[in-house]
């Protein structure tokens, strides 16, 4: 009898069950993903670099700013025991440099990385979920960005407008979305006929409820993957405006580190090596962390 | 017409064939004729059923009669009112009365959803009761469809059932704003040949304790037979047979209703006529055939049959055939 | 059926091993094949009986899949214990099969003509034309209408029931001497799958070749085959003539079968089902694997798993209480 097994629930016992549920589900998701030794590695080292950069004020053993000019006795030195990774033509600290230049690196990445998301993950879904003519002018639109060649976009934008961090966030944010737009708008088209959610349609909902709480729990993978090998790809992106002399002076950034590295780095190699190291780290983690998600993800889709 | 829970009068369906811009076919525009004028009525507590092969128009049939599919033309009533001429918000009050089981128990659940959310969603939509009460309708349904203790099964999630017990929770799903008419798209033809009697048990089970009607949707016959009390026998966008089951079943009247029974594997007695062995292509239903579109294929075709298309005539007690040489083919039979 | 059998399947074990644990597919399964015979197994989901033909082939995915023991004999020769170039030879031309999905199976880029010449290519010494001419025999053979045309088609150009001749004629273009058919009108449509019965009929009355159609439709297997094998979780519950098993099944199982699938040729009268479902072959009943849902069960099921037992010529039941059954139903 039905009431004999009546658990009538409150609004409070349901948001508990349904965490319960979803834990239930990332526990078998970070079951999966522990077993990819690469991957496993990949997301360390963002720990690493995230703490590091957390604390930055803490960790620095100088003040990155600091500036000896002209004392031939604290520029171009190479490590030692006072600056681990040396100093650079004007004697600030390279070590200290590197720790603090994590902060931009990553938040530029995550932050470029989180607009790319929103604006390509909600234009995505639109256009795979309406289809016909909005589908048409969104990928006509998709198509205009992918013609213009991205960096240069960035290139003469921040020479325009000045390469303050805020802009370059932006900018990169706001060009590498097409590639998420079109992982959704597949998920979202393939989706759109499945049988449950025909089911939900014939139930007699609406466009709202389907694309949020049908389709989008289970379109959203792809694009969550992809948006993690972005942030890789935003960091490099911002070394190499910084490189180019483009970026926001007034903060220390692995790019610009290299843009000081570039006329001396004959005589003083540790100027270049080590942002140079440092960048390479950091995309290769975020892409082996992408990598290890896709993987952990596509067994846990089978089973659908 | 008094008893019948939804009619069907002159239903067109015409999906237009799309062509790329370089396509050689660009300014003349091509219509797939999905379904090509069908009428019929399915009467309160029956089950009805359309019958035919892949392209005869059957499911999309089936989805114009619950408007998952617009029809091009065409009226359908449902409980007495017109289905097509009501607005957004009284479509959704509609939706309650009919609601949809699916095929495939493994696509028709989603799969980040628990159970109970699924068999929810109805009573959510619908505005049914406090989210205690429709917790407690849950429970209640899936007890009803045989997933007892319902408590065990509530909370989980679809990959963790089997076919037939997904199969299962679409019934409770679709029972959940006590509808009078379910539309079942092939119920059973993806599970396990001895989970089938199960479901189809419970579908009659339900049938009699709820007053349901049924429009179901199948291609295997036997499950027709067993669960049928009228038949629509569809090919190429068109019904060749119409009337009830027992009666199309024991003296097929139509040459393609005769040639599908027949092709039933271990037919026997009236279901056996003639075995005709059809010849030709199967026609495309972008340019159906002219006059009957069976002609290309039937055994029996004369001359009229192209030039002609025959029109649906009672051969006495409800049991229709659009066929011009009926009493001729029964007597050569 | 005279003389030695083609093939002979002797205690064929096939397991999964999975990171959930070891899924037994085929536990023991024995049957023998004569010329000229048509063999039917049917078994629902589970059942081993699609793992048992590609056993036999000797096309088990290995990782995770491995043929523990027994012997497949073929013409004398154990084809488990072939090397691969050995096995290779034996396929297409001593053995061959044909699928359940033919969109799947054809190779969508090239013309099905090509495809059957394929397979002729690979086991006999001719050139290509022949080999065209030899293919385009081979789909007249499968009664497809205007060979000479059709060889030159694309697989999506082709309906269903062509498709379905084109992969049966890919399995006979080398003349084999073992057919078997998975599934061969599971995607079809009513009519024309009772077309392809008919196709396969035709050639088992015109040629030697021994067959093996396996289907989840016992109707379907009725119409062609004179034997079969019912099949559940993993083993041979029951072998019988086809009529015999109809008119007088002898496994619980093979009875419930018969209860629950509605017959277009029987009455409304309710259908009596078999409780529960089929079980999880990583962690199987012990005993008899039927008993948790066998009505007639009794202590021993549970401990025993029973041999295939001979009944008469050619009949074979797994079930210890097969004699009492029968004469319960027969009071």
């Amino acid at each position: 009898m039905a009431s004999d097994n009546l658990r009538i629930e409150s609004g409070v016992q349901k948001a508990k069950r349904s965490l319960k549920v979803q834990a239930k589900s990332f526990a078998e998701f970070w079951r999966r993903y522990r077993k990819n030794r690469a991957a496993v590695l990949g997301l360390s080292m963002v720990v690493a670099f995230g703490s590091m950069a957390i604390l930055a004020p803490i960790i620095s053993p100088h003040n990155p700013f600091e500036m000896h000019l002209q004392d031939f006795t604290r520029i171009f030195l190479p490590p030692d025991n006072l600056h681990l990774m040396g100093t650079d033509q004007y004697g600030r600290d390279v070590f200290s440099r590197i720790i603090w230049g994590a902060r931009v690196s990553l938040m530029v990445g995550l932050v470029a990385a989180a607009i790319s998301a929103a604006v390509g993950m909600t234009l995505g879904a639109i256009s795979g979920y309406y289809g016909g003519r909005v589908d048409n002018a969104i990928m006509r639109f998709v198509d205009m960005f992918l013609t213009i060649p991205t960096f240069f976009l960035i290139l003469t934008i921040v020479a325009i407008f000045g390469g303050s961090l805020t802009n370059v966030m932006l900018v990169i944010g706001l060009t590498i979305w097409p590639s998420t737009a079109r992982l959704m708008r597949a998920e979202f088209l393939s989706f759109r006929e499945k049988e449950f959610v025909q089911a939900a349609r014939s139930i007699g909902a609406g466009d709202r409820h389907i694309m949020f709480r049908e389709i989008a729990p289970n379109a959203i993978f792809p694009a969550i993957v992809n948006a993690s090998l972005q942030v890789g790809s935003a960091i490099l992106t911002e070394s190499a405006l910084s490189f180019l002399g483009l970026g926001d002076p007034n903060n220390v950034s692995w790019g610009f580190m290299l843009n000081d590295a570039l006329s001396s780095f004959l005589r003083a190699w540790w100027m270049a090596l080590f942002p140079g190291l440092m960048i390479t780290l950091v995309v290769i983690s975020f892409n082996l962390i992408g990598d290890g998600m896709n993987d952990a993800l596509n067994p846990y889709l089978k089973e659908r | 017409m008094p008893g019948a829970l939804v009619e069907v009068q002159d239903l067109k369906k015409y999906f237009q064939v799309e062509h790329g811009p370089l396509s050689t076919h660009r300014g003349k525009a091509e219509f797939v004729h999905a379904i090509d004028n069908v009428s019929f009525t399915i009467e309160k507590g029956q089950t009805f059923s359309l019958v035919g092969e892949t392209g005869s128009g059957k499911t999309t049939t089936a989805r114009c009669v619950i408007r998952l599919i617009e029809p091009t033309s065409g009226r359908i009533s449902f409980d007495g009112s017109d289905l097509l001429a009501v607005n957004k918000n009284e479509l959704l009050k509609t939706r309650r009365n009919m609601q949809m089981i699916f095929q495939d128990p493994y696509a028709s659940l989603n799969p980040r959803m628990t159970v109970g959310d699924t068999i929810e969603l109805p009573l959510r939509i619908h505005h049914i009761g406090d989210p205690r009460e429709r917790r407690s309708i849950v429970m209640d349904l899936l007890d009803k469809v045989g997933l007892t203790p319902s408590s065990q099964y509530v909370n989980r999630n679809p990959h963790e059932f089997s076919g037939g017990q997904r199969q299962r929770i679409g019934i409770a799903r679709a029972l959940a704003s006590k509808p009078k008419l379910i539309v079942a798209d092939e119920p059973v033809s993806a599970l396990d040949v001895s989970v089938r009697g199960q479901i189809l048990n419970l579908l009659q089970d339900l049938k009699k304790d709820f007053g349901l009607t049924y429009l179901l949707i199948a291609h295997d016959l036997s499950v027709v037979r067993y669960m049928s009390d009228a038949i629509g026998v569809m090919y190429l966008g068109k019904l060749m047979e119409l009337g009830p089951s027992e009666s199309i079943f024991e003296d097929p009247l139509h040459p393609y209703t005769q040639a599908l029974l027949a092709s039933v594997p271990l037919a026997s007695g009236a279901m056996k006529k003639g075995r005709p062995k059809l010849k030709g292509d199967l026609p495309s239903p972008i340019s159906p055939p002219s006059g009957c579109r069976f002609h290309t294929l039937c055994p029996w075709a004369q001359e009229r049959c192209a030039k002609e298309e025959p029109a649906l005539i009672d051969h006495g007690k409800g049991h229709y055939a659009a066929c011009h040489f009926v009493n001729e083919i029964r007597q050569k039979l | 059926m005279p003389g030695d059998p083609v093939l002979s399947v002797k205690e064929l074990k096939t397991y999964f091993f999975t990171r959930k644990g070891v899924v037994k597919a085929v536990d023991g399964v024995s049957f023998d094949l004569h010329k000229k015979e048509a063999l039917g197994i049917v078994g629902e989901s589970g059942s081993g009986k699609s793992v048992t033909c590609f056993s036999i082939m000797r096309l088990v995915p290995d990782p995770p899949g491995r043929i523990v023991s027994g012997e497949v004999l073929f013409k004398g020769r154990d084809l488990l214990k072939l090397t691969s170039a050995e096995m290779r030879k034996v396929r297409g031309s001593g053995i061959s099969m044909s699928f359940q999905d033919p969109m799947t199976y054809l190779n969508p880029v090239m013309r099905v003509g090509d495809q059957i010449a394929e397979a002729i290519l690979l086991h006999n010494d001719v050139d290509k034309q022949k080999a065209f001419g030899m293919a385009v025999r081979a789909m007249k053979f499968t009664e497809i209408n205007n060979p000479e045309k059709r060889a030159f088609d694309y697989p999506h150009q082709l309906s269903g029931g062509m498709r379905q001749r084109i992969l049966i004629s890919m399995a006979l273009a080398c003349e084999p001497d073992v057919l078997i058919a998975d599934e061969p009108t599971t995607a079809l449509d009513v009519i024309v799958q009772h077309e392809i019965l008919n196709l396969l009929r035709d050639i088992r009355n015109e040629i030697s070749t021994g067959m093996i159609i396996v289907s989840h439709d016992l109707g379907v297997v009725a119409e062609v085959c004179e034997r079969v094998a019912v099949m559940y979780a993993g083993n041979i519950v029951e072998i019988a003539a086809t009529k015999e098993l109809f008119e007088n099944p002898l496994h619980p199982y093979t009875m419930g079968l018969m209860e629950s699938i509605p017959r277009a040729d029987r009455g409304k009268r309710r259908l009596l089902t078999i409780p529960g479902a089929v079980p999880d072959l990583t962690n199987p009943p012990s005993g008899c694997k039927f008993h948790p849902r066998c009505p007639y069960a009794v202590a021993e099921c549970k401990t025993q798993l029973p041999p295939l037992e001979k009944v008469d010529g050619g009949r074979y039941v797994r079930c210890m209480k097969y004699a009492e059954i029968l004469k319960m139903r027969r009071s």
